[in-house]
């Protein structure tokens, strides 16, 4: 090997290497700014409180938001109420995730149902579903079923009306392309059309997880005795605010939590790479 | 491949169509109508151009013999049998633009109708494979097998979009303006490479293009169509021997004969349309 051949070899490594230290630095730099904020925050709200500045009846302490958190979580309240907060909005997802994206691709794929579905799907969307809550305190009672319901109401539109926008998306060269190879109706949905509109459903999918945690926790506020919300409402009608911050907070971090393992899943699937290259 | 023997029957016969699109109302009118009483006959193993005003229904008229669409009227023969639903059995189909999958990897797209396809279906996936890796080598693109279109140039993606027309090894191919959305080096190159590919294959093929150069080294017929409603306004046999060169044909006067034919033919559908939209 010729020196030059050496060289030019060596110096593009070189010239990554900064280029990647200088992004860690970076990264740490953002980071420590993160803590920083939060500290000052959290430090700020507890000397305010400490020193009578801030009424801690309305806004609490970060110190009295511990104290409750530690309880809750050794008497075991945190986690009872977490698991079935998760259950219910998981539930109400997958459940509506597995009848709406069919559901969807169906009518996005036929002109008929489409023109039939559409003044419906746009009227059911535009009603604030939150409003049909009293409704299946009724029919379902105070139980979990109740606060599925109402995940589903919510949720079921918004992966439906993505996955319709999504399929209808698609392009028509990619079907006639399904077609023309002999592809059965089976194959054009496996390999064409889901793939095709993987991006828009993964991206209702997304938009749909915060929306399953509210649909949960209006449910327990309203009815029942169970779950983050029903800790929330509970908390605050004895005016223990700490309480209700403490829950809050926790469904703060749930969400975010949820959030991120559907980022995590969706980049797991085998086209997000291709697709993210190709917007 | 199979091999033709020589015979008079036409692969291809289009008898009298006329197509209309509906209007929005569901009506056929004169403003929708694509195709106007359209004959043509293609020889096994021969090569027809189209030309014609862009929109003029070129390419509904692919996408009639293909079977994505009903005629209105008249009938569309591949083998003497008619044309009725997609012809996935007979007819490989190049689109306009790449319409490579971009989810896929060059070689998965390759593979893409050897998958979903009756022919595919038979050959176990190992089989598959080595059926598009050498279609791949055959377009110039070993070594490219795992990149994803987007990490391709657009001469390339066309490349593997031929590799994929061929894949399913049919002997009759629908070519919409295969290599207009490429440069005109890179075109030149690709065109190159396929002329090569039909001298070998000899498959009967049907191009729609607006490059007159393109269709003269290509062609063995050339179809010029008026302006919407596409109608034929006349046919042109390309008399120069073969294997031809795109780069030297300019210096062949039955090149310039011939161009300059085309052009005046096409000039004359032009003007008609300029004076629709004034």
């Amino acid at each position: 090997m010729s020196t030059t051949e050496i060289i030019t070899t060596a110096s593009p490594n070189v010239g990554l290497n900064r280029v990647a230290q200088r992004r860690r630095r970076r990264r740490l730099l953002v980071t420590a700014t993160q803590v920083g904020v939060v500290v000052l925050a959290l430090a700020t709200w507890q000397v305010g409180a400490d020193a009578d500045l801030i009424d801690t009846f309305f806004f609490s302490s970060p110190a009295q938001i511990w104290d409750k958190l530690v309880h809750w979580a050794v008497d075991g309240t945190l986690l009872s109420n977490t698991l079935v907060t998760l259950y219910e909005a998981f539930l109400g997802f997958i459940i509506s995730v597995l009848l709406a994206v069919p559901i969807g691709m169906y009518i996005a794929r036929s002109t008929f149902w489409d023109a039939v579905s559409r003044p419906f799907i746009d009227m059911a969307n535009a009603t604030p579903r939150f409003a049909l809550a009293p409704l299946f305190v009724i029919m379902f009672g105070l139980g979990s079923m109740m606060k599925i319901a109402l995940v589903f109401t919510v949720v079921f539109f918004i992966v439906l009306i993505n996955t319709i926008a999504g399929v209808k998306a698609v392009e028509e060269d990619f079907v006639r392309l399904g077609r023309i190879s002999g592809a059965t109706r089976g194959d054009l949905y496996l390999k064409v059309i889901i793939p095709a509109a993987g991006g828009y459903i993964l991206a209702g999918l997304r938009l749909a997880v915060p929306y399953a945690l509210a649909g949960a926790v209006v449910g327990e506020m309203l009815s029942g005795a169970s779950g983050l919300g029903y800790l929330v409402a509970n908390q605050s009608g004895l005016l223990i605010l700490s309480g209700v911050y403490a829950a809050v907070l926790v469904l703060a971090l749930l969400g975010w939590a949820l959030n991120s393992l559907v980022n995590f899943a969706v980049s797991k699937t085998p086209w997000a790479r291709s697709l993210k290259n190709s917007r | 491949m199979t091999r033709i023997s020589s015979t008079t029957d036409p692969r291809i016969r289009i008898e009298s169509v006329t197509h209309y699109f509906e209007d929005p109302a569901g009506n056929h009118t004169e403003a929708s109508k694509a195709v106007n009483d359209v004959s043509l006959s293609i020889a096994p193993g021969e090569f027809v151009s189209i030309i014609g005003p862009s929109g003029c229904g070129k390419t509904t008229l692919l996408n009639l013999l293909a079977g994505f669409i009903e005629p209105t009227e008249g009938g569309l023969f591949i083998d003497d049998d008619k044309v009725s639903g997609v012809q996935s059995d007979r007819v490989a189909f190049m689109f306009a633009r790449d319409n490579l999958l971009p989810w896929r990897t060059t070689l998965a797209n390759v593979m893409f109708p050897l998958e979903v396809g009756r022919i595919g279906g038979r050959l176990n996936s190992s089989a598959r494979k080595n059926r598009a890796e050498s279609l791949l080598n055959r377009v110039g693109l070993g070594g490219a097998e795992h990149k994803y279109p987007s990490e391709l140039s657009h001469g390339m993606r066309q490349r593997v979009s031929l590799a994929r027309t061929l894949a399913g090894n049919r002997d009759i191919i629908l070519m919409d303006e295969p290599f207009g959305a490429l440069d005109a080096q890179t075109r030149v190159q690709v065109q190159g490479e396929f002329a090569k590919i039909w001298e070998q294959d000899r498959p009967t093929v049907l191009m729609v293009t607006h490059d007159l150069t393109e269709a003269i080294a290509l062609s063995d017929r050339i179809v010029v169509m008026t302006h919407r409603p596409a109608a034929i306004k006349a046919i042109y046999e390309v008399d120069i021997p073969r294997p031809r060169d795109v780069l030297d044909l300019p210096s062949l006067p039955a090149f310039h004969e011939l161009y300059a034919k085309l052009w005046a033919d096409l000039r004359n559908e032009l003007e008609p349309e300029k004076e629709l939209s004034t």
